[in-house]
């Protein structure tokens, strides 16, 4: 039989039931719109987290991955390195990598022990890389400290001041911290907040070059963590996943511990977690309309069966076979769901329109959309009515004339 | 062209066998017009759907043209009676929710053709018999003996070997049933369509030109 024959009966066949198809659809409707309504909004959210994650100027973005030991002491005294080059070779030729190295504890404050006036205490070290903070007396540190791994130091007068009588003349003395003796080159002011009500327990706070720690004092730390340049138009959380997930499989590690990363794009996102909580509530909304609309379509087309019986007869005489019959009721309910479906579409990419009107970004049609919603729509047509329309195939024709 | 031999059919009522069809022999040539009587419950409707590809339940053989048709599978006999065959019933049966031309095509798009290529085939049809003028009517807008023309324009179009017409006047007065059997008997003599009658009238009897009587499962032919 012709396709456009077929399509043509089937039309015809929905025409002459207009009020009842017409409601047996608004139930695919209603779900097709919701699944519609999220699939928008969520393509809208992800271009925006995409968007405002990596924009299309400035620096590229870097994710850092981490190694975590199941057993801490072991990465203490361990002197492999954790990520092998294999590891990082592999992770720089993955789709979305721009570059990946080897990252160091990466610290910007260390507390360190301290010997003063024969009293031992602990001060918190800021550790620079570039020009240090500025100073009453001597000098501030600078990038020169740093490439030199210069032992020098930048610390304020209140920690000293017990031992010498001005700032002057701290200048160019000795002082121990962590075990390792550094020069002090400068003395610098004190915070005014400082001397506030919590002065007395915040402790002191030096200045001392990052190089030079890291030289002196961590010398046996190794690498823990990589940071992967992330491409334009990739997410750092994707990349960060699929470099996650193989190491998780082949990395060198994968018996001594776990890989975690740090997902910037779920952090801070109090909109991710309401539009999560809002895309599971409309899916589910989506899923039981669905399936209610199924039993609405199956159950009339089950009516349609029983009303036609004579039509069905009359048809099969004229020369349709089992498979004509069938053919002809699925057609139908494919047909109405798959309007259902077109409506329930545009009601969708309506509501998704008016949503987008509170939320900071927009929700484009998209043809991903548009395909899954006829898609699921037809079916749900074909699922739901391949029964009623088996059991008008098998009905006997002398019982029917 | 149509040769029966042996036919058997029983239904099974309370675990009882009830013999619907004895033996039945039955040979019907090119260009006969035979008329099937006998009481109702005789077996005469149920001969005719066998006749008519429906009934595939039953025990002997059925020749076609030199031809077993006992054995084949529902897509086989949906086209020997889309091609070979045409229904005409006692209550027209038309689908009351297609214009007449939409019935009267049916079978033509069963077949494969597609709308643009029947017009003209239904249009032409429905006007040599005489309802030229309600294609776009629906069957109930018609009277008996209009709707019993669409029916039989509906039989012929796919040009069939055979019409089989089940009491065609059963549900018409006396004036148009004449017509009804006027224009099988016109398709008879002018087109050579072989038709068969089931009939309990004895007034549409001598139309035909060969009539067999059926009792009680048992078919035997009047000498004339």
């Amino acid at each position: 039989m012709n396709p456009i024959v077929f399509f043509k009966g089937a039309w015809n066949a929905l025409l002459k039931n207009k009020k009842r198809s017409f409601l047996t659809m608004i139930g695919i409707v209603i779900g097709i719109a919701a699944v519609s309504t999220i699939m928008s909004i969520g393509r809208g959210f992800e271009n925006y987290v995409l968007e405002s994650l990596n924009p299309d100027e400035g620096e590229l973005l870097t994710v850092n991955i981490q190694f975590q030991s199941d057993d801490p002491e072991w990465m203490f005294e361990t002197n492999e390195p954790l990520f092998s080059e294999m590891d990082l070779q592999t992770i720089r030729y993955m789709p979305g990598v721009n570059n990946v190295e080897v990252v160091g504890n990466d610290y910007e404050f260390v507390s360190l022990d301290t010997m003063i006036d024969g009293e031992e205490s602990y001060v918190d070290a800021t550790l620079t890389e570039e020009q240090g903070r500025p100073v009453l007396a001597g000098r501030a540190l600078d990038e020169i400290d740093n490439h030199r791994e210069n032992r020098v130091t930048v610390v304020p007068y209140s920690l000293v001041q017990d031992v010498y009588e001005s700032e002057d003349e701290a200048i160019g003395k000795g002082i121990s911290l962590g075990n390792q003796l550094y020069t002090i080159v400068g003395i610098y002011e004190e915070d005014i907040d400082a001397s506030g009500l919590f002065s007395e327990f915040m402790s002191e706070e030096v200045e001392i070059p990052l190089n030079s720690y890291k030289r002196y004092n961590d010398q046996d730390s190794i690498g823990n963590q990589i940071s992967i340049t992330v491409d334009r138009g990739y997410l750092p959380s994707e990349v960060a996943d699929e470099s996650t997930a193989f190491l998780e499989e082949n990395g060198t590690m994968r018996n001594m511990g776990t890989y975690e990363y740090f997902d910037m794009s779920a952090l801070d996102d109090g909109l991710s977690k309401v539009l999560r909580g809002i895309t599971l509530f409309i899916a589910s909304v989506a899923g039981i309309s669905l399936f209610i609309a199924g039993i609405g379509v199956m159950n009339m087309m089950y009516i349609s069966v029983s009303e036609r019986t004579k039509e069905i007869g009359i048809r099969r005489a004229l020369g349709a076979s089992q498979k004509n019959i069938r053919a002809q009721f699925v057609l139908e309910g494919v047909m109405m769901t798959s309007i259902g479906g077109v409506l329930g579409y545009l009601f969708g990419w309506l509501f998704s329109a008016i949503a987008t009107m509170f939320l900071p970004f927009t929700a484009g049609i998209d043809l991903f959309t548009i395909i899954t919603c006829i898609s699921v729509s037809a079916l749900v047509g074909l699922v739901f009515s391949y029964a009623p329309a088996n059991a008008a195939s098998k009905k006997e024709i002398i019982e029917i004339l | 062209m149509i040769k029966l031999e042996k036919i058997r059919k029983a239904y099974k009522a309370d675990n009882n066998w009830i013999p619907v069809l004895k033996d039945v022999d039955l040979e019907v040539r090119k260009k006969d017009f035979l008329a099937i009587m006998g009481p109702s419950g005789s077996g005469k409707s149920t001969l005719l759907n066998l006749i008519g590809f429906v009934d595939r339940h039953y025990l002997g053989d059925y020749h076609l043209d030199g031809e077993v048709v006992t054995s084949k599978g529902d897509a086989d006999l949906s086209k020997l009676r889309n091609q070979r065959v045409g229904f005409v019933f006692q209550q027209f049966n038309l689908i009351e929710t297609l214009t007449i031309e939409e019935n009267v095509e049916l079978p033509l798009l069963y077949d494969g053709w597609n709308y643009r290529q029947t017009k003209e085939k239904v249009q032409s049809l429905l006007e040599k018999l005489g309802i030229g003028d309600k294609g776009k009517k629906y069957p109930k807008q018609l009277s008996g003996g209009q709707q019993q023309r669409a029916a039989i324009a509906r039989a012929i179009i796919n040009d069939p070997d055979f019409i089989l017409a089940d009491e065609p006047t059963g549900a018409l007065d006396t004036q148009t049933s004449s017509d009804i059997m006027n224009v099988f008997k016109t398709l008879n003599e002018e087109e050579g369509v072989t038709i068969i009658l089931v009939t309990h009238d004895p007034s549409t009897v001598h139309y035909c030109n060969r009539v067999v009587h059926m009792q009680d499962g048992v078919l035997t032919e009047e000498v004339r």
